[in-house]
């Protein structure tokens, strides 16, 4: 692979010193009865402190993969691991189990999707919090406890004192997510991992939540890593957006670029099937023909190549994830020059989207 | 990927939770004690089986003090030779024929004599003290061991499984009878021995530790299927991304959600080891003799079965009320605090 340099978000100063999460050539493959499923292949991203990094992508794109595997959650049972995760200048695929046991939690956080089932049944919430301060930090039993109720509050809990006494069941989803929320900051980690930390909430919730998380990440610093396949909370949350498919990153740009200037055709589709908020609505929204490729066969060359309308002969070939013009940082994997992509991406209505010929398909099924 | 069992359409209340559970006490809520206490108070079988079970141990708990002050005669006392008064007349406690007393209503011999010319009313309070003295201590063992192995086999999974999982096999592919006995009389004649660890053969921990091990598979087999799920679940993920070891995870978040299944599997674990236990001694390899306990008492009673057939009824009877109160109580707490038969399916899947 071709190795341009690291991406700059716009603004960023020392490029070198606030590095803190630097991916390179990861790939994780699960053995199967059929095979080894390559879940992640090559996968390369930085991060750095105070960004917010959202990785999009359909399901079985990679993402959660990726972000399970930093923390070594996906380990085990003859999984291959390769590639190059440091964090802060440690090795997160060599590390051992205890090392990373003291990373986890203390200065990598992970919140989960699913608020309701992230959360012991059984044990009171102030206990699981303060279990994970005491685990980390040693302090008494009395410090945790007050630094849990602190916690519960920041994250926006009434009455936390009485609260920390109450069962997971006793909560709604959105009060759920937010004491997951607290048991990952508690510990202060420098990286929040929020693997689509909204997506079993309501729309008002989700906002609610995602605030909370950009407040935090200002007020602390703290860098977040978003893994979502929600484009509206990427647009209204992220620096730098990284497109998965098929394990493969495809795309890569700070956010506003991503939207402005989508290089990839699959960027191109995901963007384009966003039902517009202005204008005429179309009959029919515009959707990714196909299915995504089985982990199992993935094509060779370029992992979209199958469901890709502009795919042609050099496609066979995986293509390098490059800057292809002007922007730094803006990289994807095609292999259609920047001035075709320019052209070809543009709907019939002017809209960005895949296909030519939105209108000629809704003729078809009218 | 995760977002795959997502269900969609979860409606925007944000609690995805069915509606059909929102009327059923949630147990964990209640608290799972307080939950049966309330389901054993509400149906008259639970209130039956409770009052039952009660008097039993309560009774049993009082031996001494019935011995002491209103018998005045121990459960090993002899009283073959002596006469009571009976109705103004003196009545051989056991007849020239060897024919003993039966049940008199007074105070001496209120339910009669043996063929030792022995109380039988004290025997049976002493009866049943051992008798529960043996259940509980097995019990105990029993979810102990149950757990422990459940718990490590379901966690590590592998070869750990499997070496737990074939020895539980084997001790389950022997009838459990034919290995009690085999145990019971093999240590009853030398007690064990282990070194340090001295147990004379006369000893009831012997019968309890018997029982004790050989039902661990009953209890080691359901949760480590619970255990097995309860791994899996994403609140044990989230605590490993919190950094938590092994130990933490097994004894802070797999632990405590087996409460219920062992609050489920503990009353019916008691009553098959009192039978068992009753079975046992019945048959000479649990308690031994001069010692009572419901199952010596019933086979003390055989002997003279047609003569004196209440030395068997009465402990039989008592037994009988034990045992099923126990399981009618278990029923009870069953439905109350586990509901949808989790535990029951997770015994199922097993057998």
């Amino acid at each position: 692979m071709t190795a341009p340099t690291a991406p700059t978000p716009a603004g960023a100063p020392d490029a070198a010193s606030d590095l803190l999460l630097d991916i390179d050539g990861l790939g994780v493959a699960f053995p199967s009865e059929r095979g080894p499923i390559h879940a992640v292949r090559d996968v390369r991203l930085t991060l750095r402190r105070g960004e917010v990094l959202a990785v999009v992508g359909e399901s079985g794109s990679g993402k959660s993969v990726t972000a399970l595997t930093l923390l070594g959650l996906t380990r085990g049972r003859g999984t291959a691991i390769t590639g190059k995760a440091e964090f802060d200048g440690i090795d997160l695929i060599g590390a051992s189990d205890s090392q990373l046991r003291r990373i986890r939690g203390k200065r990598i956080a992970m919140v989960f999707q699913d608020p309701m089932s992230s959360l012991n049944p059984v044990l009171r919430i102030g206990h699981q919090i303060a279990e994970q301060i005491r685990a980390h930090e040693g302090v008494g039993k009395a410090e945790a406890r007050k630094r849990t109720i602190d916690a519960l509050t920041e994250v926006g809990i009434p009455r936390a004192a009485e609260r920390v006494d109450a069962y997971p069941h006793e909560f709604s989803g959105g009060m759920r997510q937010r004491v997951m929320i607290a048991m990952a900051l508690v510990c202060g980690p420098e990286l929040l991992i929020a693997d689509e930390p909204t997506t079993a909430l309501d729309v008002t919730v989700q906002a609610q939540i995602l605030d909370l998380i950009l407040r935090l990440r200002d007020e602390r610093g703290m860098s977040v890593m978003l893994v979502t396949h929600d484009l509206g909370v990427v647009a209204e949350t992220a620096d730098q957006v990284a497109v998965m498919y098929g394990g493969r990153i495809v795309e890569q740009a700070p956010c506003d670029e991503l939207f402005a200037d989508p290089r990839h055709p699959y960027s191109w589709g995901l963007i384009g099937s966003i039902p517009p908020l202005t204008g005429a609505k179309p009959e029919y929204l515009p959707t990714i023909a196909g299915t995504p490729p089985s982990p199992l066969a993935l094509p060779a060359g370029c992992p979209f190549r199958a469901r890709c309308p502009h795919e042609f002969e050099q496609c066979a070939e995986v293509p390098p994830l490059a800057e292809t013009a002007g922007a730094p940082g803006h990289l994807d994997r095609c292999w259609l020059p920047i001035d075709e992509k320019r052209i070809r991406r543009a709907g019939a209505d002017g809209r960005i989207g895949l296909l030519h010929d939105a209108e000629a398909t809704t003729e078809e099924s009218a | 990927m995760a977002e795959a069992t997502q269900p969609a359409g979860v409606p925007a209340s944000g609690t995805p939770a069915p509606a059909a559970t929102a009327n059923v006490p949630d147990p964990v809520a209640a608290g799972l004690w307080r939950a049966s206490w309330r389901a054993i108070k509400s149906s008259w079988a639970g209130r039956l089986s409770l009052l039952t079970l009660v008097l039993i141990v309560a009774s049993s708990l009082a031996a001494p003090l019935w011995a002491n002050h209103v018998a005045d005669s121990g459960p090993l006392t002899n009283h073959l030779t002596d006469q009571i008064r009976l109705n103004g007349e003196l009545t051989d406690v056991v007849s020239f024929e060897g024919i003993p007393i039966g049940p008199t209503g007074q105070k001496r011999f209120f339910l009669g004599a043996d063929a030792n010319g022995r109380d039988i009313m004290v025997r049976l309070l002493y009866g049943g003290r051992n008798s529960l003295q043996i259940s509980l201590v097995a019990t105990t063992i029993t979810l102990l061991l149950g757990t422990l192995f459940g718990l490590i086999a379901g966690f590590f999974r592998g070869w750990v499984d499997s070496v737990i999982s074939r020895g539980l096999d084997i001790l389950q592919s022997t009838p459990i009878i034919l290995l009690g006995i085999a145990l019971g009389v093999a240590t009853a004649l030398g007690g064990i021995n282990l070194g340090i660890v001295k147990i004379p053969g006369d000893s009831l921990f012997i019968p309890a530790l018997i029982i004790g091990v050989i039902q661990t598979v009953y209890v080691a087999r359901p949760l480590r299927g619970i255990t097995l799920s309860l791994r899996e679940r994403p609140f044990v993920e989230a605590a490993r991304s919190q950094g938590a070891t092994n130990m933490r995870i097994i004894r802070r978040e797999i632990l405590p959600n087996l409460g219920t299944s062992l609050l489920v599997l503990a009353p019916i674990i008691f009553a098959q080891t009192v039978s068992y236990e009753a079975a046992l001694s019945f048959l000479g390899a649990g308690v031994q003799p001069p010692n009572p306990s419901w199952g010596t008492l019933i086979s003390d009673g055989l002997d003279v079965l047609v003569s004196a057939p209440h030395l068997t009824i009465i402990p039989g009877a008592v037994l009988a009320a034990m045992v099923l109160s126990l399981n009618l109580l278990g029923d009870v707490v069953r439905e109350a605090i586990d509901p949808r038969g989790m535990v029951a399916a997770a015994q199922k899947d097993e057998h």
